[in-house]
């Protein structure tokens, strides 16, 4: 007999709860047979450690943030919490979804969704960012929007809605990217310590006597920006992207992208390195050699 | 290059976008006082980080979109809901 699909409502409490749902019978050990069984599926984006039937993991591909803390308040980064705090999330999300999905369909906007329509330039060029694709980048926005609109019982009002825009974003992203990889999207690649100022310095610009803009215009570094921003491996460049275009702390940018702190600032370093080299070379300069950042 | 110099650079970046704690802004302000070198390297780097920001704020939502978004926020659900 086919394991049942359980009312969720009561499957969130704990992975005990989970395996007594998938397994209504008096039997204890026969429990047991029918979890290990069940480990055969695919344990996909889970964090409570117990496997999860095909027919619940259709519902909830998408992590839904519950947490997005308003910027400045503490918050402790630890990714084996959080993924364990996603994993009971998605359990409970689907069931929600399951009961209110009739409530939801075709009942009027409550006005509070207006707080997410003013985000879309910024979802936007981010998407672009990402995707590289215009038609792309307004598809992963209005799956962003949609999935914003199903899960908004979800968004605790006072909170950073932007972010929490961003995480249904980020996620979708790296959903699509699972499916169905990009042809040609650069790899990560080892830092090297790079430095536009440096690099001029060491040839003789006299870099000191030169306002900052003056140093950009006259190279044409800013004509570019954009194209090497794209050309980053992607953990960078969503880094990059966040920190530097979107204004969000380090500590946003960590919960929006599920990594630690110290992640966010290693990969923003190399991001930001590996894009003034992309912009040196665009620039037709020669290819530079690798100087100490701030070496005088 | 002094140990200063070396310190605050190690920071620097960290510095400009504004995530170092009050004890170590004081500690790379102090230096930066100090050091015009350091003060031109700052510079640089703070305008790098304006002009990514300004070259990547020039895409806005193209207009349908936006309508969309407005759309669902106001209106029923729109016809493309793909349901999972």
């Amino acid at each position: 007999m086919a394991v049942q699909n359980p009312p969720t409502s009561n499957v969130a409490a704990a992975g005990g709860a989970e395996a007594g749902a998938a397994c209504r019978r008096p039997n204890p050990s026969r429990c047991r047979v029918r979890l290990r069984q069940d480990r055969r599926w695919p344990r996909r984006g889970g964090g409570i450690g117990l496997p999860r039937h095909p027919d619940r993991l259709r519902q909830k591909e998408t992590i839904v943030p519950s947490r997005i803390r308003p910027a400045g308040a503490a918050v402790e980064v630890g990714a084996g919490v959080a993924a364990r705090d996603r994993g009971l999330l998605q359990v409970r999300v689907a069931g929600r979804i399951r009961r209110n999905r009739m409530d939801q369909r075709g009942v009027g906007m409550s006005s509070d969704f207006s707080l997410f329509e003013r985000h879309v330039d910024a979802l936007y060029r981010s998407a672009l960012r990402l995707t590289r694709k215009p038609e792309d980048a307004e598809d992963l926005v209005q799956e962003t929007y949609l999935r914003a609109y199903r899960y908004r019982h979800r968004f605790k009002p006072g909170t950073n809605e932007k972010a929490w825009l961003f995480t249904i974003m980020t996620n979708v992203f790296r959903n699509r990217l699972r499916q169905r990889p990009a042809p040609s999207e650069p790899l990560d690649q080892p830092g090297t310590d790079f430095s536009i100022y440096d690099q001029l310095r060491r040839e003789g610009m006299p870099v000191h006597l030169m306002s900052p803009e003056e140093i950009i215009v006259e190279r044409g570094f800013g004509d570019e920006v954009k194209h090497a921003l794209e050309e980053l491996p992607l953990p960078m460049r969503m880094v990059v992207v966040l920190v530097d275009v979107e204004d969000f702390s380090y500590k946003e940018v960590a919960s929006i992208l599920g990594i630690k702190i110290g992640t966010v600032m290693s990969r923003l370093h190399r991001g930001r390195q590996a894009l003034q080299k992309k912009l040196w070379e665009y620039s037709g300069r020669p290819r530079a050699r690798p100087v100490a950042v701030g070496a005088h | 290059m002094g140990d200063h110099c070396e310190q605050t650079m190690r920071k620097l970046s960290v510095y400009i976008d504004r995530e170092l704690s009050d004890a170590e802004v004081r500690s790379v302000k102090a230096h930066l006082d100090d050091c015009p070198p350091c003060v031109k390297v700052f510079d640089f780097q703070a305008e790098m980080k304006r002009l990514v920001r300004k070259e990547c704020c020039t895409d806005d939502a193209p207009a349908r979109l936006r309508d969309w978004v407005r759309q669902l926020a106001t209106e029923k659900p729109p016809a493309r809901d793909r349901e999972a």
